[in-house]
């Protein structure tokens, strides 16, 4: 099975690839070395801190459209397309497809945040500013974050067309980042409905504002390495959670 | 013995929301034997890529039961005894030749050492020499078709299902997968196919089975039902007595039964008169289907 997994999770890699999905690094690139330039009338700390903010919220936001995009479509396309019916007339059980999909999409991620990471670190060589005390943490929640948002965008796909999981996902997403103030506003509601609702909506979602490295950035403080190992917990909890409903839901899907 | 064995199959589609049914196979059964080549004919709608697509766990029946050598279908035990090329084959067209094969054996769990000469050999099985390095993306429709019967031969395995794998060949591609179902036979292994090209269907299949309506309505070997009660006779030159029809060959007509052919031969002897051919009639399939079905009937 680990063998089957690998090689759906290679021909992912593959596809993303032969798509020119990496096309978004060089992008990435010149917006670094574009906000370098322009940072030349700032003192060192604004420098450190606008680069930072600047490239961490791009990776983020580019890396989750990525998996939103590209998860939506990761079981929907191939329903649609009809690609799936000589894979799944194979000897492998269907949930083997879905990570295998997911493990490929996941390695991409990683590799598009790793290269991200590389040139925020090389541009800061180059213009000799020091890079950020806890960059390599923020690399990975924001991956993490990726992983959690893909994992959601993989479970719609898993029973719906491309389109309506992109939306979903996105969906999803957004609610997820303001999570934190969903629960405030539960407080605040005056009609018993609406703070349910919204009661019920930051226990479902995921609590992806924890995730977000700028909490780190700001306060510039050694993280708690506790707190993070909890964080990171929660996210793979989560991924599980919406991993197993996605191979159930597909394993008795039928394949029109 | 039984390769596929199917009693009682029935499926119903349903719309995710209104719940509305379609039914897309009422009753079907079916036995395939071993190392027989077994065409599968009906209108379209009939349920022959719903069949298909139940033996090869891509849906799921509502009732009755499926098994592919006593396994029931969609076990892993069950998948790996079979290869299965779908109608309208689609694929990873960014992939190259041998990535796809190699893709399509791992899954199959070939071992990795075996695998590039496999490929060379079902490549050339199948008339695609030397486009290992080439991506799928530049294949014609025909390329295409061939190389899914390539991806489903790859693993060596006991049943392979064709839906439709003469659709969009040209003559010579059409030749080819005759053969190649032949091969496949003479190899021992067993051969399910829907077509709606009935003159291949006549030429390659031992046994067919129609459906319609979710049903199966008629089943048995292609000589059984093609052949039909009544006896040609051709003679030289004309006789004196009967009803006797000017042909190319000579003089034809037609006798009810055998029995009649017989007595016919004997009065011909009798009065010297050269006999060209005497034979059971034989109805083409595309008659058969025509007459039965009729001139609606839609393969």
């Amino acid at each position: 099975m680990i063998r089957s997994v690998l090689a759906i999770a290679q021909l992912t890699v593959r596809e993303a690839l032969r798509k020119r999905v990496f096309v978004n690094l060089a992008v990435f690139a010149g917006l670094m070395v574009g906000v370098s330039l322009l940072m030349t009338g700032l003192t060192i700390g604004q420098h450190q801190r606008v680069i930072h903010t600047v490239s961490f919220t791009v990776l983020s936001v580019v890396g989750n459209l990525l998996a939103i995009f590209l998860g939506a479509g990761l079981i929907a396309h191939e329903v649609e397309r009809r690609t799936l019916y000589t894979i799944v007339s194979r000897p492998i059980r269907r949930w083997v497809f879905v990570l295998g999909r997911y493990v490929g999409l996941a390695t991409v991620l990683a590799i598009n945040t790793l290269v991200g990471g590389l040139l925020v670190k090389v541009v800061l060589m180059v213009s000799n500013w020091p890079a950020f005390d806890h960059f390599v943490v923020s690399l990975a929640l924001i991956y993490v974050e990726m992983l959690v948002v893909l994992s959601i965008s993989v479970l719609f796909s898993s029973f719906s067309t491309p389109t309506l999981s992109a939306t979903f996902g996105f969906c999803f997403w957004v609610i997820g980042r303001l999570s934190v103030e969903l629960q405030e506003l539960a407080v605040l509601a005056k009609n018993d409905g609406l703070a349910t609702a919204m009661k019920l909506s930051y226990t479902i979602l995921p609590n992806l504002g924890r995730l977000d490295p700028m909490n780190l950035l700001v306060h510039n403080r050694p993280p708690d390495g506790g707190h993070i190992i909890m964080l990171f917990l929660y996210a793979f909890l989560y991924i599980g959670i919406m991993l197993s409903a996605a191979c159930w839901t597909f394993e008795r899907r039928d394949l029109k | 013995m039984s390769v596929i064995e199917i009693e009682g199959l029935k499926k119903v589609y349903r719309s995710p929301f209104l719940r509305r049914e379609v039914v897309g196979l009422e009753h079907l059964d079916l036995s395939v034997e071993s190392n027989e080549i077994f065409g599968f004919l009906g209108p379209n709608g009939a349920g022959k890529s719903t069949t298909l697509k139940i033996l090869t766990g891509i849906i799921q029946a509502t009732a009755g039961s499926a098994k592919i050598a006593g396994e029931a279908v969609g076990s892993p035990h069950a998948r790996r005894m079979l290869g299965f090329m779908p109608e309208f084959p689609t694929f990873h067209d960014f992939l190259r030749a041998e990535e796809f094969l190699t893709f399509y054996g791992e899954l199959s769990g070939m071992p990795r050492d075996r695998l590039p000469d496999r490929i060379d050999e079902v490549l050339t099985l199948v008339g695609l020499p030397g486009v290992q390095d080439r991506p799928l993306r530049g294949f014609s429709k025909g390329m295409l078709q061939r190389i899914g019967l390539a991806q489903a031969v790859l693993h060596d395995p006991e049943l392979v299902i064709l839906d439709e794998p003469m659709s969009g060949l040209d003559p010579v591609g059409r030749r080819d997968v005759r053969r190649l179902m032949e091969g496949l036979k003479a190899q021992g292994k067993t051969v399910l196919f829907s077509s709606h090209v009935l003159n291949d269907v006549e030429e390659v299949a031992d046994r067919i089975t129609v459906v319609r309506q979710g049903r199966n309505v008629l089943s048995g070997t292609i000589e059984s039902l093609l052949s039909g009660q009544r006896f040609e006779v051709v003679t030289r030159d004309q006789p004196a007595d009967g009803e006797w029809t000017k042909t190319a060959e000579g003089f034809q007509c037609y006798c009810d039964d055998e029995k009649a052919a017989q007595h016919l031969l004997e009065q011909l002897t009798q009065a010297r008169i050269s006999v060209v051919r005497c034979q059971r009639e034989r109805r083409s399939l595309e008659e058969l289907f025509f007459d039965d079905f009729g001139a609606g009937a839609d393969s």
